[in-house]
């Protein structure tokens, strides 16, 4: 190789040593800054999420309280009819049910409602018919197991031509009769 | 002396002539209004649009409803009892291999053309040889008999195998009912020999309008038209009937719970009429399968079903004979897991089973209102074994269309009670499920053989049987059911003024 080779080489090789090392340094800065934005918005996110999951499972949590009392016409009416006719609801009173149940989880901006008896067995369910008359034991162990706390479970809802599972957030209670 | 008497008693005459002639005219008014009078039209209901007039075709509660209207057969069933229609008299088994059945003398079709025993012949001839001939095994040869008696009555004489007690019985299924030259009937030019006659059916109204046939032999019908709407949506017939628009209703009295009818209104409830399944298209071969069949029946939930309908009898089951003759308990409740390991022994055929990715369609006819219901819980019971399912509701000619065609994955159907004995009905599930010689072959099996059969095939999957309930308006009287459990409209009159709740 001629000097005028080796000179341009060696240069080359000189120069190369600190601008790859700057680079690394540059990309390490780099990244460690984004690395530390990313943390710091998945933080706030986290929060902010966490902050709106809350208010939904409160939400949810009022709404399933303010469902499942015995002055209310829908559930409370319905434990009444149940006492009275001795656990078989009449054709008029499933009719009520039926009536009111969609309009109901409509006004209160459900997703679902179930209304079982305490056999667990589905008295309503205006999002989901197929479940009419069935026996739904998971969620009646829920609501006597949860006592109206907020959880996260799958669910099926009927839609157009088709049934799908979702993610739902539900809560659930027990209601009784008596003094 | 004479005359003044004669004068006197001219007033005492005229009084007691008065006296007699307003007690004659009382008594004809309250005697007028206890019976039924001629006149007016009832709107009325069928559970679908109807699409078929051949006694043969017929299938559904509607299918029978219009046959029995349209047509007559030999014998009628009345209170249990065979009774003779548009045949003389019971058959005469003299020679039980031979057996003579007589006609009643001056019976007309609707087009004014006489009811030959020509036409009898032959359209127990065509039903001989149809999908349904298995409703007269054991009848070798029909023909036309010689003319009995004095009144020189015309007959047809049935050729047995061998002696058939129940012969009567299975020829006042309407499935039998006789048709002009024995040809199938359409809705054009459309001629039978029953009570009623067609006048307009309307596609767009909803709206099938029925007049009397005067000339019919058993009388004219007491009313001056019938007219039989079919709905698609759920609530529309009760809407209908709460608000006094309707004299019979057979999807509830009310729309609204607490909510009254107009007027006031009484119910009649039918025996078990009709039986509602899945059937199976041809378009997915999966849906041969009898373990995907199986499956699919093993996987539906039929506990709920009972609450389908608007307060008629609904009784879930697993077999095609109603409950009547079938009493023993089923279990209703859905069997997931079993049902899905069932399904698993078709993975290997069918890869889309173990991946989960089978796609299937489910159709409905839009003027049966309640079948949207009953998909749903199919659906919920397919997607249960992993099998994705679309619901198409289709018009009543599409959907008629695409199942006789087998153009489907999976469909709601509905199949009548017939009214024929025994295990007829099982036979028509085979029918109905495209297993024609199999119905046919099950000539002379026990009612056990013949379930095992249905089991092991399973040509459809039953989901319930179901009655009739009516809501009938105050005016509207003579409301009955006949043994097919169809209405037995030729009895119905209107009596005074409806009674406003």
């Amino acid at each position: 190789m001629k000097l005028r080779g080796r000179f341009t080489l060696w240069f080359g090789l000189a120069a190369l040593v600190p601008i790859a090392a700057a680079a690394l340094v540059t990309r390490s800065i780099v990244s460690g800054a984004l690395r530390d934005d990313a943390a710091r918005g998945r933080a706030v996110s986290t929060k902010e999420m966490r902050r709106v999951l809350a208010v939904l499972e409160a939400d949810v949590e009022s709404r399933v309280a303010g469902l499942a009392t015995r002055e209310g016409a829908y559930a409370g009416g319905t434990l009444l009819d149940l006492q009275k006719y001795e656990g078989e609801l009449p054709r008029e009173s499933r009719k009520r049910l039926r009536d009111s149940g969609g309009s109901l989880m409509r006004q209160l901006s459900l997703d679902l409602l179930y209304l079982l008896d305490h056999r667990d067995r589905v008295l309503d369910a205006p999002h989901y018919v197929p479940a009419l008359g069935e026996k739904a034991a998971d969620l009646g162990s829920a609501a006597r197991k949860s006592d109206g706390k907020p959880y996260y479970a799958m669910e099926t809802l009927l839609e157009t031509g088709g049934i799908k599972s979702v993610l739902v957030l539900e809560a659930a209670r027990t209601l009784e009769e008596g003094n | 002396m004479a005359s003044q008497l004669a004068d006197r008693s001219v007033p005492l005459v005229f009084a007691i002539a008065l006296a007699i002639l307003s007690v004659v005219a009382q008594g004809t008014v309250a005697h007028g209004e206890t019976r039924p009078v001629y006149g007016k039209t009832v709107v009325a209901s069928l559970l679908e649009e109807p699409l078929v007039v051949d006694p043969i075709a017929a299938r559904s509660h509607t299918d029978m409803t219009i046959i029995s209207l349209l047509f007559d057969t030999l014998y009628r069933v009345e209170r249990g009892a065979v009774v003779p229609h548009i045949a003389a008299h019971l058959p005469d088994t003299s020679d039980p291999l031979q057996v003579s059945i007589s006609l009643r003398p001056g019976i007309r079709f609707h087009d004014g053309t006489s009811l030959r025993a020509q036409d009898v012949a032959s359209s127990l001839e065509r039903l001989r040889k149809s999908d349904l001939g298995f409703l007269l095994e054991g009848v070798k040869n029909i023909r036309v008999g010689a003319k009995i008696e004095e009144r020189q009555l015309a007959s047809i004489v049935l050729t047995l195998r061998q002696a058939d007690p129940g012969l009567a019985r299975r020829l006042a299924d309407l499935h039998t009912s006789i048709v002009a030259r024995g040809k199938a009937p359409g809705w054009r030019r459309l001629v039978g020999s029953g009570a009623w006659r067609l006048h307009q059916r309307s596609a767009r109204k909803h709206a099938l309008t029925l007049k009397p046939f005067d000339d019919h032999f058993a009388g004219r019908v007491y009313l001056d038209s019938l007219v039989l709407n079919w709905y698609t949506s759920p609530d529309a017939e009760a809407r209908n009937y709460e608000a006094g628009s309707s004299h019979i209703s057979a999807r509830g009295d009310i729309a609204f719970a607490g909510h009254q009818p107009k007027y006031a209104t009484t119910a009649a409830q039918s025996e078990i009429g009709a039986l509602a399944y899945l059937g199976f298209g041809t378009a997915s071969a999966i849906t041969g399968e009898a373990v995907f069949r199986r499956a699919v029946s093993g996987a539906i939930g039929r506990a709920g079903m009972s609450q389908i309908g608007s307060g008629e009898t609904v009784s879930p089951t697993i077999t095609a004979i109603p409950p009547r003759q079938s009493p023993r308990p089923f279990a209703l409740q859905a069997n997931s897991k079993v049902a899905s390991q069932l399904l698993k022994s078709l993975a290997n055929r069918y890869p889309a089973v173990e991946a989960k990715t089978l796609a299937l369609q489910l159709l409905v006819n839009v003027s049966r209102p309640d079948d949207s219901v009953i998909a749903a819980r199919v659906a919920a019971g397919l997607y249960e074994l992993g099998i994705a399912t679309r619901i198409v509701s289709l018009s009543a000619d599409v959907f008629a269309r695409r199942v006789g065609a087998g153009d489907c994955d999976l469909y709601i159907g509905q199949l009548a009670a017939s009214g024929s004995p025994g295990l007829a009905q099982l036979r028509k599930a085979f029918v109905v499920g495209g297993k024609v010689k199999m119905a046919n072959k099950l000539l002379g099996q026990s009612r056990a053989g013949m379930e095992r059969q249905f089991a092991a095939t399973m040509p459809i999957v039953p989901l319930f049987h179901r009655s009739l309930r009516l809501h009938i308006r105050s005016d509207v009287k003579g409301v009955t059911f006949q043994a097919t459990e169809t209405v037995d409209y030729p009895s119905i009159f209107m009596f005074g003024d409806p009674v406003k709740n």
